[in-house]
Order: C-alpha cells, then structure tokens, then sequence
C-alpha cells in the first residue's frame, strides 16, 4: 500500500495536478457544451426513444432520472416496457398507469433470491421500489440509496448516530454480512456461522481471543453483544 | 389444471370481480371493501425460531380495507376532492396504513407502520430479542404544482420498544448470560423538498432535522461467575438525546442532441448524540472475600459531520460510444468520548474517586474518480468498462487518559477496474460476462501505536446467461466466483456460485418459475492457540471454514377462472460442510371469486427446519392456515 510519509509528499503534489488538470477539462468540455445546445425544446427527446419522447413531454423527472442512469433501465428498456399508457389514458392522477410489466417479468434471479429460505418479507411496508428506484438515477444515486438509506430507513435502530459505530465495509454497508433479498442462512446473513462473517476482518485476535472448538471466545456475539453501535463501549461490548 | 380442479371441485360460476359499488352518501360517493381472515398456527420444535424466522402468530385478521370516497359528479365538498383511507395487515406482525386525500388546493399523503419483530437466541448468538416499532410520516404538497416546480414537506415519527437478554462482562473472563435489557427511542423530525427547473436544469433540494429520544435500562441479580456462591448485580440505567441534520441538492441536466448529460450534487451531514448514564455493580473480584460495589456515571458523547460533492458527466459521442466520468469529493469526521466516574467501596473499604475519560477520533478525507466507457464494438456486443482511483487521508486515535492507545495517520489509496461485455447471442439469448478487480485498504486487526493498512485484493468474475424468448418468459444461469486476500494477514476468503432461474407465463392462465443455485464458501484466516501446560504459551494457527449451500426453489398458478387463480411454491436448502442444517418450506394459495362482489380464500403455509449439530435447539415443524373473505361493501 502506498504512504505518503517521507517521499510521499511528492507523489501527493503530482496526484493533485493531475486532479486538477481532469476537472478543468472537465469543466471545458462542461461549458463548450452548454454554449452548443441550450435550446429548450431540444431537452425534450432526453435521448430516449422516439415513442417514449412522448412520455418525457409530461413526465420530465421521470424522463431525466431515465437519461442519468446507465444500465439496464435506460433506452433499451423504456417507459411502454412496464407502461401501458394507451389503457390509461387519461392517467389516473393517483399513481402510475397500468403496468403490463413488473419487476418480476424480467428479474427472475431477483425473484429466485426472494423465494430463499429466508427472506425479505414484500408486503404492504415493502416492495422492490421501496429500496430501487424504479427509473433509475445516477449511479452514484442510486449507491447511497441502496447502500445507506434503504436498509436503515426501516432498521432505524440500526441507523444510530452511535457513539462507537462498527465499521462495515464503507461501499458494501450492511451487505458485508447480511443478503438483503434472501438468503439459505437465518437472519439474511451471508454466511451460516456468524464468525465467519467477524474472521472476513477481523482475523489476527487479540491473544486472549483463543479459537479452540467449543471456546468461549469461538462466539463472538457473546460478548460483542452490539455489533451495529455502541453509545457506552468502544469494543461494542454493551 | 385437472389436479387443481380436483383438489377444488369445480370453478365458481362467476369468475368476474366487479368494482365496489357507490354508495351516496349526502353528497358523497362512497366505496368501501374490507377483507377479514383467521390464521391458525402449529409450531412442534423451537417456537423461538419459528418465531424469528416466519413471525407469524395465531390470529384474526384485518388483511386489508379500503375506504374512498369523492364529491358526487357536479357537486363542490367544502372538504376533500378526494379521500381514500386503506390499511393492511391487521393482526399481523406488521400492519400498514395510508391516507390519500385532497382539498383546498392541497395534497396530503399519510402513512402509518408498525411492526413486531423476535429474535432468538441460537447456538453462535445467545441473545434474543423482541421489539416493537411505529413509523409514521404526514406529507403535504400543493395539489396542482405550477411552472414545472413540485414541492412537499414531510412530518416523521417513529418510535421502537425492545426488551432483549443480554450478557454482562464482569471481567475480562467472566460474564453473566441472560441479562434482560430494555431500550425504547423516539424519533421527529420534519424534511422538505423543492425541485424544480433552472437555468435549463433539473434541479432538487432536500433538507431536514430529526430529533432522538432514548433510553436503556438493564438490571439482574445473578450468581457470581467468579464464584456461584456469591452474588453479582447490576442496575444500569441512561439516557440519550441527539439531532441531526441533512441537506442536500442535485442537478441534472442532458443537453438535447449533443449527446451529453450531467449532474452533480452536494450532501451534508451534521448530528450528535449525548448519553448519560449511571451503573451501580456489587460481586467480588477473584475471591468471595474480594467484595466490592461500585457507582459508575458514565457521560458519553458523539459527533459526526459529513460532507460530499460529486459531479458526473457523460457524453455520447456517437451511437456507439459514450464516455462518463465522476469526481467525488467525501469528509466525514467522527469524534467520540466517554468519561467514566468511577466510586469504587472494596471489602467495605471506600477507594478514592476515580475519573477516567476515554476518547476516539475517526476522519476521513476521500477524492474519488470515475471514469467509465460504453462502446458497441458490434452490433451485438456492448462493452462497458470502468476504473477508479481514490485517496484517502484517514485519521484515527483511540485515547485512554490522555494517553494514545492506537494511531493511525496515513493517506491509502483504493484502485479498482470493473468491466462487462454484454452480448446478444441471438433474438432471444443475452450473455453477459462481467470481471471485476479491487485494491482497498483494510486494517491490522492487532491495532496498536502507529498501525498500518494492508492491501485486501479482491477479484471478482461472472458470467450470466439470460434468456428473453417473449413477453412473460425468462431465464437465468449465472456463475460467480468472488475472492478476497490479505497476503499480509494471511486471509483468504473465496465464495464459488452458480444459480439458474426460470419463469415463465405461457398463457394468461399459466405461471411458473424455478430456480436453483449452489454456493461454495472457503474462508481461512491466521490466528492463535494458547497451551496451558505446562505454562501458557501462544501459537500461531488458523482457522479454517468451509461448506456448501443448495437451494432449490419453485411456484406455480394456474387461472382456474377469472378471480380464481390458486398458485403452490416451494423451497428447500441443504447446507453442509461447517454449518450443516436442512429447511423446506411449502405454500399453497387458493383464491376464489365467489360472486356478487364475494371472494375468499385459503392459505396453507409448512416448514421444516432441521438445525443438525450446527444449530440444534433450533430445529422445528411449523403449519400456517389461513382463511379470508373479502367484500365489497
């Protein structure tokens, strides 16, 4: 791993002026193009197919949220894949058209994940949308989304602030040890044994931490009774 | 279908499924439906598990209503343009509630949750758990928005109320299992949004403060773990207040016929949280002579600030082509302390009064860039591929008295490639081959004064065939194999997958899917042996876990008539290897039109969980039967 103690300072310097040289490109291809097509009405085909242009004239958000995300729910799988908008019209002013396609009619591994053993419950709480935006977004929308928001927007007892947090995996947040659609293994995690989810970090133990079978110091949970947060023990014992 | 109709008899002689009738009421148009429903459940085994895996309880059933009402066709209500009230789930562990309603000039959304959750003790996890939790939100936004703006504000509410068991740590040896722990918080808050056009963009902004309320409380009488004959307790009671803050805004704007798109965005973060509390502990230390008792007041403090800005563009040169690249910009600053009061009486004897303060300190300085590609080298192949590259300038200091502990000052880089080649094999086959290759730092688990990162490599390679033949058909046969490594700490984790998944609805009438998958998982990770004898000596060993996890899952409905449409699925796991358990479960829906705005129903559902040695106090059979009418007021 690299460090930039020492000589490091170097390494430091050219990295920043080749960030800068990026966003100032950036920033030039940014404003060249704004000078080239600002007119209104050229926003209106959003890139998308000329048969769902016609949605986009109304449905603006929906329209850009389709246009930032890249794959799959782009151009290729437009507005009249899941919308039926011709039996709808006029659209009910309470919700979405009548869809002719779901989640389900193309996500059959999704599908396969929620008949697991063990998972998700879908019910009145919670649906696909609840945690995917159904048009898409960037993707670093729909990262945050997915990663930070959705499990905790329910599990708020999960969400803290804690005082002491247990560092998951910065990217992956709670899918370090859990599988949120389903899972063969009690408690949605990804692994059967809990330890193996502690050893996937935590693997050179502190010396009292003896792993003979039947050990005490075999069952993390024992003692780490906190494993999301702690307010009160930096170790999350209590 | 002829094993559905013998197991039914046959279909109902209307089908059809008419919308609730209108009732008038004054100048109201009214309509109303409610479905009500008995479920009757057998658990033999651990009612614990069942408990926590299905949560479903012996009960009448509000399944679901709704309520809607508008002005009569002509005429004004001074009150609503429209209401609708509906729920679902009544007597079930979670139960949900909207309100949908409009007038004078203003839309409001409602929405009211709870749900009832248990968590069991099991053999790696002693602790069990049972919980209560009530979210509610109010929205208001106009109802006609104008000049392309849209606007709301939310108020939120939720509140959670937990009894567990837990375990105390006397000492570093010695703990008391089965100590009952109560928490309850509360939480308000209110969020707002604007979105609307500027400048030719799409423009959002959020904004919002919530308000924590909690409280624990845990206490027990128990024997002593140093010695039964002796007594250990413990009354430990406190309280916690904090706020936090969020805004954010995101614009986003596409540039007509030139192909190029892009947004950016800034959040930031701001809460803390303030807990104090007290402890008072009586046992003995090594001997049952060694009595003590001890008054601990406890003031812990958090403080969490983030900030990010990220700005991403991508342009489609030409229809084959595109390029995209983000920079991400992230602080987060996480500061902790905890100051402990200690009053310490050992053998009768008061010690003097001992102030401890503890402190932790977790920052976070991270640049990100993105930069990714999407070509069609032809015309059935699209390539897409990305790298990123960041630094991060980390902090971290663990203090005990002024005195540091643990310290790590170090910038780390992360690298990562990820690229897939999605290619049509045909009008109705979709190949999709995807690999992925990362360089994150992770920790020296042994923290110490001036620790390092390590390097985790993780690799990851894929490849899903899937099948689109029409409208209502799919398929799926994916492999992955995901690995990651820290040569330094010699650990090694591999999880080796392959699923196949298909569904199909070749007519109105028919529906099936099945799927299969098998899981390999290898993990081995270096750690110690302590000999006692003859005198206590540490060896270096390792640990070593390994299995394999097969699933095979199924449904099926067959629309027997319109209305009538009964559908079977089940499921089956067998694990072996270093967890070895076995679970099958069955259910059988059986809906039915039974005219004149009457439909009902049955719901079977079986389970067998046999936990083997791996989790053998868990093991149980369970039935659910429900049954259900539904009517049209």
């Amino acid at each position: 791993m690299a460090c930039d103690r020492g000589d490091g300072q170097k390494k430091t310097s050219t990295h920043a002026w080749r960030v800068r040289g990026l966003v100032a490109s950036s920033a030039l291809l940014l404003a060249a193009a704004c000078t080239w097509n600002t007119d209104p009405a050229a926003r209106e085909s959003w890139g998308l197919s000329p048969a769902d242009q016609a949605c986009a004239t109304c449905h603006e958000p929906q329209a850009s949220e389709l246009t930032a995300a890249r794959r799959p729910h782009d151009r290729a799988i437009g507005c009249t894949s899941c919308h039926a908008p011709h039996e709808a019209l006029p659209h009910d002013e309470r919700g979405p058209s009548k869809l002719v396609a779901n989640c389900e009619s193309c996500h059959a591994e999704a599908v396969a994940e929620f008949r697991q053993p063990f998972r998700h419950p879908l019910n009145a709480q919670v649906a696909c949308t609840s945690c995917h935006p159904p048009h898409g977004g960037s993707p670093s929308e729909l990262r945050e989304q997915v990663r930070r928001e959705s499990c905790v927007g329910c599990h708020s007892d999960k969400r803290g602030p804690f005082v002491f947090d247990h560092e998951a995996d910065r990217l992956r947040r709670c899918g370090s040890c859990h599988e949120p659609h389903g899972s063969p293994n009690r408690r949605l995690l990804t692994y059967a044994e809990p330890r193996l989810m502690c050893f996937s970090c935590h693997d050179n133990l502190e010396a009292t931490h003896v792993q003979i079978p039947g050990g005490t110091f075999t069952k993390c949970l024992s003692c780490h009774t906190e494993i999301h947060g702690s307010n009160f023990d930096s170790k999350l014992l209590r | 279908m002829l094993f559905f109709e013998c197991l039914l008899g046959a279909p109902p002689p209307d089908g059809t499924e008419p919308s609730p009738p209108t009732h008038e009421v004054g100048s109201v148009d009214v309509q109303a439906e409610v479905e009500v429903g008995w479920r009757l459940v057998s658990v033999h085994g651990s009612e614990a598990a069942f408990d926590e895996d299905q949560n479903l309880d012996s009960s009448l059933l509000l399944r679901a209503f709704t309520l809607r009402a508008t002005p009569h066709e002509g005429e004004a209500s001074p009150a609503f343009d429209r209401f609708e009230l509906s729920g679902a789930g009544v007597g079930d562990p979670w139960s949900s509630f909207r309100l949908d309603t409009q007038g004078s000039g203003v839309h409001a959304l409602g929405r009211w949750d709870e749900s009832r959750f248990t968590v069991s003790g099991n053999e790696s996890d002693l602790h069990s758990f049972d919980f209560d939790r009530q979210r509610g939100s109010l929205r208001f936004e106009p109802a006609d928005p104008r000049g392309g703006w849209r606007t709301g504000i939310d108020l939120e509410y939720g509140h959670r109320d937990g009894f567990g068991v837990s375990t105390h740590d006397v000492d570093i040896l010695h703990f008391v299992s089965g100590v009952p722990v109560k928490l309850d918080e509360e939480t308000k808050g209110v969020h707002g949004d604007l979105a609307g056009p500027i400048a030719g963009f799409d423009a959002r902004f959020d904004a919002g403060i919530e308000d924590l309320d909690a409280n624990q409380r845990r206490a027990f009488t128990a024997p002593s773990p140093v010695d039964p004959m002796a007594t250990q307790t413990e009354d430990f009671g406190a309280k916690g207040r904090g706020t936090s803050a969020v805004a954010s805004t995101r614009w986003r704007r596409a540039f007509g016929t030139s192909g190029l798109s892009t947004d950016f965005g800034i959040d930031w973060q701001r809460a803390h949280v303030d807990w104090n509390g007290t402890d008072r502990e009586s046992g003995i230390f090594f001997t049952i002579d060694d009595t003590f008792e001890r008054l601990t007041r406890e003031d812990t403090r958090g403080r969490e600030r983030s900030f990010e800005a990220d700005w991403g563009w991508r342009w489609q040169l030409a229809r084959e082509f595109a390029l995209r690249t983000r920079f991400t910009r992230t602080d987060e600053v996480e500061h902790a302390s905890v100051a402990h009061d200690i009053f310490l009486t050992e053998m009768d004897v008061p010690l003097p009064e001992q102030l401890l303060h503890e402190g932790s300190i977790d920052e976070s300085r991270l640049g990100l860039v993105e930069a990714g590609l999407e070509a069609t080298p032809l015309p059935w192949a699209e390539l897409d591929v990305s790298v990123e590259y960041a630094r991060e300038r980390a902090l971290i200091q663990r203090t005990f008295e002024d005195q540091v502990l643990e310290s790590l000052h170090q910038t780390v880089e992360h690298r990562g490639v990820e690229g897939s080649l999605d290619c049509e094999l045909g009008r109705d086959f979709d190949l999709v081959l995807a690999s992925g290759y990362r360089i994150a730092p992770t920790n020296t688990p042994v923290t110490s004064l001036n620790f390092t990162f390590e390097d985790e490599r993780g690799t990851s390679e894929s490849a899903q065939l899937r099948w689109r033949p029409a409208p209502g058909w799919s398929g799926s046969l994916g492999a992955r194999h995901r690995e990651n490594v820290v040569h330094e700490l010699g650990r090694r984790a591999s999880t080796d997958s392959a699923t196949l998944a298909l569904a199909a609805s070749p007519s109105e009438e028919w529906s099936a899917a099945v799927s299969g998958s098998l899981r390999h998982y290898d993990l081995s990770a270096d750690t110690i042996m302590i000999v006692l004898d003859p005198f206590p000596t540490v060896f270096p060993t390792q640990v070593d876990f390994s299995g394999t996890e097969a699933v095979v899952t199924g449904s099926c409905s067959y629309q027997v008539a319109p209305g009538f449409r009964p559908a079977a699925s089940a499921s089956v796991v067998t694990s072996r290897g270093d967890a070895t358990f076995d679970f099958e479960s069955l259910a059988l829906d059986v809906p039915a039109s039974l005219g004149r705005g009457w439909s009902g129903g049955v719901e079977l559902r079986f389970w067998h969980f046999d936990g083997g040695k791996f989790e053998a106090n868990a093991s149980y059979d369970a039935l659910a039967a429900t049954v259900y009418v539904k009517v049209a007021l």
